[in-house]
This record gives C-alpha cells, structure tokens and sequence, in this order.
C-alpha cells in the first residue's frame, strides 16, 4: 500500500470530520446533537492522528487517541450530566434558552417565527410488522394509535 | 451544506444535498491510488460513509436520526482505524461509542418530545455562517495537505531535468517530487524543488551550485528569462519514504499488535496512563457532585438563582425531605 497517499487521504478526511462537526457545533441548538457534533470533531482528530502515527511508524499517535478517547468518555459523562440538569431547569433542550446568560454588549438571539407544525413534517422511523398482532381491545385505541399512550 | 441545516423552511434539502454530493465527488477526486483496486475501493466505501453519514447526522432535524447516523459515522470510522492497522483502536472505538452513543440514544427518546420536532431542532443558529467557517477551515487544511503531500510537478521542470544530462545526473527526475515556479518579487523566477536528496544539497554548496548552474541554462528557455534570473531551491521538506515498510512490519503493522501496544502502553506511556484514570476518576465524581447539587435537601446554591436566568427559584421543601437526615445526593 503507498503509505504516503494513505496520509494524505486519511487526512482529507480527518479534515472533513472536523470541519463537518465544528460546523454542526456552531449552528445546532439542540445540546445532545451539538455534543454529537464535538464527539465528531473528535474523531476527525483521531483519524489524522492514526494516520501520522503509522506514516511515522510510531506508537505515539495511538497513544494519543487512546487519550483522546478517555477524555472523550469523561467528556460524555460531564455533559449528559449537564444536559440532564439544564433540561430540568428550562423543560427543553434549546441552547438559546440560555441566552440570558450572554456577554452584556451582544444583542439578544431573535426567534425565527416557525410556520404552524404539520404532521406530515413530523418523520419516524417506520418498523415493520413482526410476529401475530395480539388482541387489542379496540375500545382502547386511539386514534394516534400507540404513539398516543406515550 | 447550509441548504441542508434545518432552517425551518421547506425545500433546499434536496438541492442541498446534490450540491454536497457534487462537492464530495470533486473532493474524492483529490484523493490519491492507495495501490490496488481492492484498497482503494475499501477505503473510499469506508471513508465516503464516514463523511457522507457525518454530514447527515448533522443535518439531519431529527435527533434520533442524528444519533443513528452518527453511529453509522462511527462504524466507519472503526474501520478507517482498522484499514490503518490499528485494530486495537478500532474495537475499542465501537466498544467505547458503543456505550456512549447508547446512552445518548436513550437520552434522546427520555427527553425528546414525542409530539415530535422541537422548534428549536427545526431552526438553526446562523447557519450560514457555521457552514462557511467550516468550509474554509477544510478549505484551509486540504490545502495544506495537498501542498506537502502531493505537490505539483511543474512539468516544464521536469522535462528540462529528465533531458538535461547534466542536471539529470545531480539529480535524477525521479528523486523529485514536486517541482514549482514562482515569481519573486524582483522578477527572479524561483524553481522550488521538493526532494529527498535536500540534505546532500545542503551539505554540499558545490553540487547546489552546479546543480542551479546546469538548471537555469536549460530552464531559460521555457521559462522565457534570463538564466541569471532563475534560482533553484531543494525544498527542506523531509518526508519519509516507503524504504521503512519493513521497519513498519516489526513495529507498527506487527501481527501481534495489542502485545506491542500494551507493551509501549505501559513502559514508555505509563505517566500518561494514569493521568487518563485520574481524569476518569475526576470525571465521574465530577457527574455526578453535577447530578446532585440541585436536589440535595441540604445544599442547594443553584437553585437560588433568580428565575430571570432560567432557575426555578427556590423550591419549597417537603417536609418528610426536610426532616430527611443528610444523604446527601442518594436520595431522587
């Protein structure tokens, strides 16, 4: 295998992780999907980094994501736990609900004004039916069938 | 790309998606032959997954769908680390994400409203502009890569040291890997030279001395100046080569690959090893003093920020809570 054009794609793609994740980072509101996005970020690094390491034919870039991933790890927990706790305080999980707490000079972030919700703008995912379909009271039904339980 | 962010607008999605597939193939086209067809089909599968579900999971409104095809991005990546002979990582990737991205998952369903997309999933913060910063810092980086990595050979250049006998014979074509042409600010054309043999150039002044002399003669021509205008550079870009891969066999491709990790892991890296369990440690005491902070009966200082910051203001104690001996963080 050409070692040298190995690298050099490993890194085109490290490269597009990172761009991908940061961009992702900086325009989500949502917590859980901005620290998807950093883990992304993350792993952009840990892609370059293999690759210089066996480029090198040194242990020190394993070494690193090694790192890379126990900080990862320690990350997660940190900020599910804190998601956990801004979502207790505010009831969603929109990082604008924070914006109070911004830099005094900044002005205050503007709400799009959204169309109404239509259900057809709503997707999930479909499972296939499976097995027999056990007896259902029909009384009981209703009309969101059983997503309307939850 | 910022077509597809959620903008609470319909249409754009699809646009948006062809215009990032189109991107994506002149992107490939960048990459370079890894040697035989079967190489380079697995890498390219393996690597265009991992961008082209990266980009979804970031698109997509949905943060179910965000995190299914994160776990797909992750996958991908495992096996990038695989294709790279770090098989330990690899595993370990899925076995750590694995876990992680579970429990972002069941996150996702315990505080994802079932009635369906948040407002805020629906819009996103200035996409346009997080879009652009992420496409000039990959801009920027490929750049880079391309320039060091796989740089131009100015074929002017090469054809005057392949002919040249010479020239040639100071320094072979094919000893060259890159050659390029600039225009200095006074007018001197500069032949950069990117070449493994740039030590023995530095080395020996004679053998740059003959070497710009036998050059700029033949380079004159095509190059349409005089030849005491031209100057020739052996680039200092150092790279090594393929004459390692047997070095690379016993060390990092070796077959028994975890033995040789632990094996650096634990001698060279030990310092290292337990900072990352100190971190560890920290991190898990760190969650959970978060967790429970605010629910403790005793100690509540978050729960007394004024509302106007999103806080719930004080909250009324039970009394059987109150009356509660301190367990602190045990109880909820």
């Amino acid at each position: 295998m050409n070692e040298l054009a190995l690298l050099h794609n490993s890194l085109l793609i490290g490269a597009l992780l990172f761009g991908l994740g940061m961009a992702g980072f900086l325009a989500r509101r949502n917590m859980i999907i901005m620290f998807l996005c950093a883990e992304m970020m993350l792993q952009g690094i840990a892609v370059s980094l293999i690759a210089w390491g066996r480029y090198h034919n040194d242990w020190g870039g394993q070494m690193l994501v090694i790192m890379i991933l126990t900080v990862a790890a320690c990350e997660a927990g940190l900020a599910l736990a804190l998601i956990v706790m801004l979502y207790q305080r505010t009831g969603r999980l929109d990082i604008a609900a924070w914006s109070e707490i911004r830099e005094e000079s900044l002005p205050a972030y503007q709400d799009v004004e959204l169309d109404e919700f239509t259900a057809e703008t709503q997707v999930w995912p479909k499972l296939t039916t499976a097995g027999v379909l056990p007896d259902v009271d029909p009384s009981v039904d209703e009309p969101g069938g059983h997503r309307g339980q939850l | 790309m910022w077509l597809m962010l959620p903008r609470g607008r319909k249409g754009g999605r699809l646009l948006g998606g062809m215009l990032s597939a189109a991107s994506l193939a002149c992107f490939g086209a960048l990459g370079q032959c890894l040697g035989t067809w079967s190489d380079n089909l697995v890498f390219g599968v393996v690597g265009t997954t991992a961008v082209v579900s990266a980009a979804l999971a970031v698109t997509f409104r949905s943060p179910i769908y965000c995190a299914i095809w994160f776990a797909l991005s992750l996958l991908a990546t495992a096996g990038l680390f695989m294709i790279q002979g770090a098989q330990f990582l690899g595993v370990a990737t899925i076995v750590v994400y694995a876990g992680a991205i579970l429990v972002t998952f069941l996150f996702v369903i315990m505080l994802a409203q079932p009635e369906g997309h948040a407002f805020y999933d629906r819009v996103s913060w200035e996409g346009l502009l997080a879009a652009v910063t992420g496409s000039v810092l990959v801009g920027i980086l490929t750049m880079t890569t391309v320039a060091v990595l796989s740089p131009g050979k100015d074929p002017r250049v090469m054809a005057a040291l392949a002919a040249d006998q010479p020239a040639g014979k100071i320094l072979p074509a094919e000893k060259v890997r890159g050659a390029r042409v600039t225009t200095a600010a006074d007018g001197k054309q500069i032949v950069e030279l990117q070449t493994s043999e740039a030590m023995a150039f530095e080395k020996d002044e004679a053998k740059l001395k003959a070497l710009n002399a036998e050059l700029a003669t033949s380079l004159a021509k095509p190059l349409g100046v005089a030849a005491d205008q031209i100057l020739v550079i052996p680039d200092r870009v150092k790279l090594p080569t393929e004459r390692n891969t047997e070095k690379r066999e016993k060390n990092i491709l070796n077959p028994q690959h975890v033995a040789k990790l632990g094996g650096e892991m634990f001698s060279k890296q030990l310092i290292a090893v337990e900072i990352a369990g100190t971190l560890l440690l920290v991190a898990l005491v760190g969650a959970i003093a978060i967790l429970s902070i605010d629910r403790s009966p005793k100690t509540r200082p978050l729960d007394s920020v004024p509302t106007k910051l999103g806080g719930r203001g004080p909250r009324p104690v039970p009394a059987s809570e109150a009356s509660e001996p301190e367990l602190v963080g045990g109880k909820s």
